[in-house]
């Protein structure tokens, strides 16, 4: 390889490194010819493929999310949890009961058997044990720890992180336990957990994918270690929508989760949910 | 070339992804297709990338050069894919040897675009590169030598061997290569 077909190079991409030698015109033109058929072997614009991106796309485009849009259903997923959640929450227990029924607090609604005690926590503790402690200091690896189920509601004092053996608790660096909701929130069944796979900037993230149920309502949340990557997971075609926090045309409700900004916007929402004092 | 016309699109920022998802369409395809070899596979990594640029599109849209952007995910998305794809071979062939795909499998490339992907995947693989990124790409000796992790020198070097090299073997498809 010599300078010489360098500069011939540059010259047949029109972008010349070196003035043109003597004589080179005709190695010059042979080039240029060859860059020419090169960029004219190009495949044409296909049918559909511009339609096809945007097909994937459009959903999420369609909502017109911005910041404010965002923060705008932040607020009504926490509203809708906030319902279902304090719809089933018992009075404010005295700490270590194992009843929260007394003569003149009725249960609303009651979801236990009739006669039978109830076991679930104050309302007020699990929020703020939630926020508190969970968020504030990630749980270390192997210990068990991590996102407390309600005391009372799971016998023993480390329950099972995944009923369904589904879900790791620690995938890479990040410790996905401080995210997990065994019950999910405002008392959501948890119905599935597996880990799938998103792609980002060409990169590949596991990521984890939980589905609630409660009533008719579905939330979908989507954990990962960088919220981009949980976003790109809700582009997939079933999810049918993009965005941190999104609102499926079917009513289902998904949730883009990381353990950095995400998390912290979940904190702010979680802290958010108080009782009101009866 | 012959460009449909745009999107029908309705919002500010959609026209503009969709103005840059027609920019960029068919050196992107193109790019790929010779990069990988493939078409199917060049569509669908044509897809991600295209999905990474509009989750990401607050700060794309705003770049200097978003296409620059999205070749260089396109790029790791085609080296990921290599890797995927080796991996995928070698399990292929020691299962039942014959049996993995190939690059040449695609059916619906024109005689031209068959040899010049033919005549690319014999260059080494930064000389491939380096003429997949300029002629496709359209990137500059900066960028290529940046992402090839080379000097300028060097990917101007890169590009100009890898011309050299195939110029032979497309002598004859070239506009004056027959007269």
């Amino acid at each position: 390889m010599t300078e010489h077909e360098t500069i011939i190079a540059s010259h047949a991409i029109g972008e010349p490194v070196a003035p043109l030698p003597a004589g080179a015109e005709a190695e010059l033109a042979r080039i240029r010819d060859l860059c020419l058929l090169l960029r004219q072997s190009s495949p044409s614009p296909a049918a559909g493929r511009r339609e096809a991106v945007i097909a994937r796309v459009k959903p999420a485009a369609r909502f017109g999310w911005n910041g404010w849009a965002a923060a705008a259903m932040v607020v009504l997923a926490a509203g809708i949890f906030a319902v279902g959640y304090f719809s089933q929450q018992p009075p404010v227990a005295p700490a270590g009961s194992t009843t929260a029924k007394t003569s003149n607090e009725p249960l609303s609604p009651p979801s236990n058997e009739p006669g039978a005690p109830d076991v679930r926590p104050p309302a007020r503790d699990w929020v703020k044990e939630q926020s508190d402690q969970v968020f504030a200091k990630p749980a270390e690896e192997g210990s068990g720890a991590g996102f407390p189920p309600p005391p009372g509601r799971l016998s023993g004092g480390s329950a099972p992180l995944d009923p369904q053996g589904l879900l790791p608790t620690v995938l890479g660096q990040v410790d996905f336990r401080a995210l997990y909701w065994p019950e999910g929130p405002g008392g959501m069944q948890l119905e599935s957990a597996k880990v799938v796979r998103a792609a980002k900037s060409g990169l590949e993230f596991d990521v984890v994918r939980l589905e609630y149920r409660h009533r008719d309502l579905r939330l979908v949340v989507i954990q990962a270690s960088d919220s981009d990557a949980a976003v790109a997971r809700l582009m997939e075609p079933e999810h049918d929508n993009g965005a941190a926090v999104a609102i499926r045309r079917d009513g289902v409700v998904l949730l883009a989760l990381c353990n950095s900004s995400d998390r912290a916007a979940l904190q702010a929402m979680l802290k958010g949910l108080r009782p009101v004092p009866r | 070339m012959n460009q449909p016309t745009g999107m029908a699109v309705t919002s500010g920022a959609e026209q503009s992804f969709g103005g840059l998802l027609e920019r960029i369409e068919s050196r992107l395809i193109g790019y790929l297709r010779f990069r990988l070899g493939s078409g199917d596979e060049a569509e669908d990594l044509f897809q991600e990338a295209m999905l990474a640029a509009h989750s990401n599109w607050s700060e794309v849209r705003r770049m200097e050069n978003p296409e620059a952007w999205v070749f260089r995910v396109a790029r790791n998305l085609a080296i990921n894919h290599g890797k995927r794809r080796g991996t995928e071979r070698r399990v292929l062939g020691a299962l039942a040897p014959g049996v993995a795909p190939t690059a040449s499998a695609h059916a619906e490339e024109t005689e031209t675009q068959r040899r010049i992907q033919q005549a690319l995947a014999e260059l080494p693989e930064p000389e491939r590169e380096a003429v997949c990124l300029k002629i496709w790409a359209g990137s500059s000796w900066v960028e290529i030598a940046r992402m090839l992790q080379v000097s300028e020198d060097t990917a101007t070097r890169l590009f100009a061997r890898g011309l050299k090299a195939i110029s032979p073997r497309l002598a004859d498809l070239a506009p004056g290569g027959q007269s």
